[in-house]
């Protein structure tokens, strides 16, 4: 089966048998044929068959090379996985931006990332790049320490509006706030305080929800419901709502959340 | 055409038996007195000469008799023969006969007689205002039943009729697909096809190509409009009644397919009640005249002054359906379009300006129900170096990727080039979630929180069936009685600081779909339908169902669902804050918050009511209703002349050299000639105080 589909690979034109060989290589847990694919992947020809110059001009989810990358993250291989850590590395697959959002979005699932992965990230975030929130997601999605660690560093990267990264944290980070990854990060953040405004805004994601001023109707993201908290997120978040009461002088709502949250932990 | 519940009785003729004048030779004189059900017919006083083995003929139509029997039971006819005689008449017996309900039509004359005579007569049963011989499917006599019209034949058959005119369109299926009230089976073979599918609307179409909408604009008279023929378009703006601008109320099923309504069936007649006391409206016939009434199956209406207004279809005089709407004059809001290119070519939004011209007018064939527009702004200013397309109101400003694709702050995207007040439109590549669009400001509506349908204290509309789909639009008693009252949320207003009057949204490239497809009609209805969609939300419309979260407690199942009653408030989006708490109609009205426009077309009455309470709408451009053009001011030889008492229109005339009838159509050039001045219309009756035109002495 897999040498039938690396044929076709080789001598078929046609977009859509392409497409069908990719994918069941994609899902096939022979090396040989996995690191083929991924040769396949990382050249002009199979990429430009896939799909046309025009269909890169409409929704990267539509697009034929979408479905393999999809199969290849749904492969518990780990010759697949480092299938797309290789496409990370590839100049070639991420000639179209279409397919670096699509890369992007798989590679949440590659835990733990490797370094080229790291870097992968790293690259595609950058202000006003059209790939960082895509990325930010990604990184809060994998929830390792170096996805997070990433994270951390473009939370603190200074050329990123405050804006940008308040989206960041009320659209991803808030749907994470019981990760102890994420806990961890904040805390050092908050605690250096070198940003004050991005200080307020973690804390207010961390313990003041607050869905009528973030969120727009087509825009919402919902935190986890407290029982999804670990005891070492519990003690992590609890840890970091004291010292905020303490040492900070959050305003009076935000008061009033921490202590609730507090008084909740505490009860439960 | 209204009850017609009438039986003709026509007494043809009388055969002489016996002519009873036993003691006088010669022939007997007879006379007749006739009555139906207690109404005299022919003329007693008039005397036959009756040979024995003639024939009379009773001439007409003086022997005939029309009797309404709407209210009656049974019909007694009654004709009694007296031969006329020296001493005394002759009682010469009488022929008697009883109908009753139900009234059937009778295909023979009747024969029925006494000794002395012999008479031949007929009842005829009205159809439609006219008397003979129907069809036996023919319907005579209509009276109201809970949810329904029971009919009678003139076979004497009775069947329930029903008829619906639904506020949504297209109609929801019905339960247990959703959670809507049952209504009567509708026996599948012999119906016709209900009238009840989604409208495909193109940008050419006309405004009202949506029918049954919340709110029948408030329009001038068709005899406002100016001279001269006007395109499509401005028919489509006009703000006088045409067929391209009235609201279509058609309608959705009726029961059984014998019944054959046509769409301007005379069976089927419309009135108007105002609800409120202000509310008025009235229908534009297909002569393209405007009238307090009209007919058929599918009609034309128009506002005539602001309210709330219940239209009433009578079949043959009984209450058939109801249909309930608001009258508003038509707000227009100002908007701009702003599309912002990316510097690179993955970043640049496929829909140009003309595209954008498209997605509007779709998008106010929507709003249209809601009797809104969306004008583009005609103020040339920009900011943010936004440069302005050959189109007025639409521009491009070329902008860094990450402004325009996969946009996590869109706030960033939707103040670019704004105008105080006016409605911003954005179009960006993406944004960070894959949406087609979404509404980042707005103000709070001044209904406050919620709002209710009836609101309280509105007298006359709790027994008016909503268009927030509680319960079909049958007729208001028994199953389709009082719909109680809807309480909606509305949804707060979101505005960032230092910019309370910054209305806006963005809409996304994902409306194009794939590849070659964002100019296509379908993709076309995409692009507006979510303008339409995130445009409710700026004027405080929550979504109409939401979706409910994947594997929590109150939904284990693996895909998220539309939301039900029930379900937890943390389930939903953004912990249930942007739900509207209706969940009637679950998929057709435009604020589901995923449908396609394929099905999601509704603005309903509730809906309707918040929006007019929006700062937006109230604070917009109101089209002011045409006023059909006054007469002519007099020509300059033309003077005023009030009538005083002791006078009348000749001696009127003799002072200025004319007769009475030239004084009657003198017009001074105004096009309104005396005769239509004088409240009689009658040149010999005119009164003190009216006011006609007299040539200017001298001139």
């Amino acid at each position: 089966m897999e040498a039938e589909s690396l044929a076709v690979l080789e001598s078929s034109e046609d977009p859509k048998e392409l497409q069908a060989a990719a994918t069941r290589l994609a899902s096939s847990g022979d090396s040989q044929a996995l690191d083929a694919l991924g040769r396949k992947l990382g050249s002009e020809r199979l990429l430009s068959l896939l799909d046309s110059p025009e269909a890169y001009a409409g929704e990267p989810r539509r697009l034929r090379v979408r479905r393999i990358l999809d199969e290849l993250a749904a492969n518990p291989s780990p010759r697949a996985q480092g299938v797309l850590v290789a496409l990370a590395r590839s100049p070639a697959f991420q000639q179209e931006p279409g397919r670096v959002d699509l890369l992007i979005g798989v590679s949440a699932r590659i835990r733990p990332p490797p370094p080229d992965l790291v870097e992968f990230w790293r690259r595609h975030c950058e202000p006003e790049d059209g790939f960082g929130p895509l990325t930010v997601r990604a990184l809060v999605d994998n929830d390792t320490e170096a996805s997070i660690g990433v994270l951390e560093q473009k939370l603190a990267d200074p050329r990123f509006e405050p804006d940008e990264k308040r989206a960041w944290l009320r659209l991803e980070v808030i749907r994470h706030r019981n990760s102890p990854h994420v806990l961890r990060a904040a805390d050092r953040l908050v605690r250096a305080g070198r940003d004050p405004v991005l200080r307020m805004d973690l804390v207010e994601v961390l313990f003041d929800y607050r869905p009528a001023e973030w969120y727009t109707p087509a825009v919402s993201a919902s935190p986890p419901p407290l029982s999804a908290y670990t005891p070492e997120a519990r003690a992590l978040a609890s840890g970091l709502g004291r010292w905020v009461l303490a040492t900070l002088e959050p305003p009076q709502r935000t008061r009033v959340a921490i202590e609730a949250f507090l008084r909740t932990i505490d009860a439960t | 055409m209204a009850a017609d519940e009438r039986i003709k009785i026509i007494f043809h003729r009388v055969f002489v038996r016996r002519d009873s004048d036993g003691f006088l030779r010669g022939n007997g004189e007879f006379s007749f007195l006739a009555t139906a059900g207690g109404t005299p017919i022919g003329d007693p006083s008039q005397i036959f000469e009756a040979i024995e083995g003639n024939t009379l003929t009773l001439p007409q139509p003086l022997w005939s008799g029309i009797v309404d029997v709407a209210s009656r039971t049974s019909l007694r006819v009654v004709f009694r023969g007296f031969e006329r005689d020296v001493f005394s008449n002759d009682d010469l017996g009488a022929v008697i006969h009883t109908f009753s309900f139900p009234f059937s039509q009778q295909r023979l004359i009747f024969r029925h007689g006494t000794p002395f005579y012999l008479l031949d007569w007929e009842a005829q049963l009205a159809v439609g205002g006219t008397f003979g011989v129907h069809p036996p499917t023919a319907v005579f006599a209509t009276r109201q039943n809970s949810g329904s019209v029971t009919c009678t034949t003139v076979s004497g058959a009775t069947f329930d009729a029903r008829m619906e005119f639904h506020p949504v369109r297209p109609v929801p299926a019905p339960p247990p697909v959703t959670v809507l009230p049952n209504r009567p089976v509708i026996a599948a073979a012999a119906e016709p096809k209900p009238n009840d599918g989604a409208t495909t609307i193109a940008a050419g179409d006309p405004i009202n190509v949506v029918p049954n909408c919340s709110v029948f604009p408030v329009l001038g008279p068709p005899n406002a409009a100016p001279a001269g023929v006007l395109d499509n378009a401005a028919l489509d703006r006009a703000n006088f009644v045409n067929a391209r601008n009235a609201s279509s109320v058609e309608f959705t099923f009726f029961q059984p397919a014998s019944l054959a309504f046509t769409d301007t069936d005379p069976r089927l007649e419309w009135r108007v009640v105002s609800l409120d006391g202000t509310g008025n409206a009235q229908f534009l016939r297909p002569d393209g005249s405007a009238a307090a009434t009209t007919t058929g199956r599918k009609i034309m209406v128009f506002g005539t002054a602001e309210g709330e207004v219940r239209l009433e279809c009578r079949f043959q005089g009984a209450l058939f359906a109801t249909y309930r709407a608001l009258t508003r004059r038509i707000r227009q809001v100002a908007c701009r379009f702003t599309i912002l290119n990316g510097t690179t070519a993955a970043s640049i939004p496929r829909a140009g300006p003309a595209d954008v011209v498209n997605h509007l007018a779709i998008a106010n064939r929507l709003l249209r129900q809601l009797a809104l527009e969306l004008v583009l702004d005609a103020n040339p200013a920009t900011t943010n170096g936004a440069v302005a397309s050959t189109i007025p109101g639409i521009f491009r400003i070329r902008v860094s990727p990450g402004l325009t694709r996969n946009v996590a702050n869109t706030d960033g995207a939707t103040i670019r080039n704004h105008r105080q007040r006016v409605m911003n439109f954005v179009y960006i590549h993406s944004d960070s979630a894959g949406n087609l669009g979404a509404a980042t400001d707005f103000p709070t509506n001044g209904a406050g929180a919620s709002i209710t349908d009836p609101p309280a204290g509105t007298a006359g509309t709790q027994a008016s069936p909503s268009t927030s789909w509680v319960r079909p639009t049958g007729v208001g008693i028994g199953a389709d009685a009082t719909t109680g009252t809807v309480t909606m949320n509305l949804i707060a207003a979101r505005q960032r600081p230092g910019n309370p009057n910054l209305f806006a949204m963005f809409v996304t490239d994902g409306n194009g779909g794939g590849a070659g497809q964002h100019a296509t009609p379908a993709r076309q209805r995409e692009y507006a339908n979510t303008i339409a969609h995130e445009f409710g939300h700026i004027l405080n419309l929550g979504h109409r169902i939401e979706g409910c979260r994947a594997n929590t407690p109150s939904n284990p199942t693996a895909n998220a669902r539309d939301n039900q009653p029930g379900d937890a408030a943390a389930d939903l989006n953004a912990a249930g804050i942007f739900f509207d708490q209706l969940f009637q109609p679950p998929h057709e009205n435009v604020m589901h918050f995923q449908d396609p426009g394929t099905i999601a077309q509704d603005f309903d009455l509730i809906q309707a009511r918040g929006v007019h309470q929006s700062p937006i709408v109230t604070g917009a451009t109101v089209l002011a209703p045409a006023v059909p053009p006054g007469p002519a001011p007099p020509r300059g030889d033309t003077d005023e002349h009030v009538v005083v008492k002791g006078e009348f229109l000749e001696m009127i005339a003799r002072r200025h050299g004319m007769t009475a009838m030239e004084l009657f159509n003198f017009d001074g050039g105004t096009g309104i000639p005396n005769s239509r001045r004088l409240r009689s219309g009658d040149p010999n009756l005119i009164f003190v105080g009216e006011r006609i035109l007299v040539p200017r002495s001298g001139a």
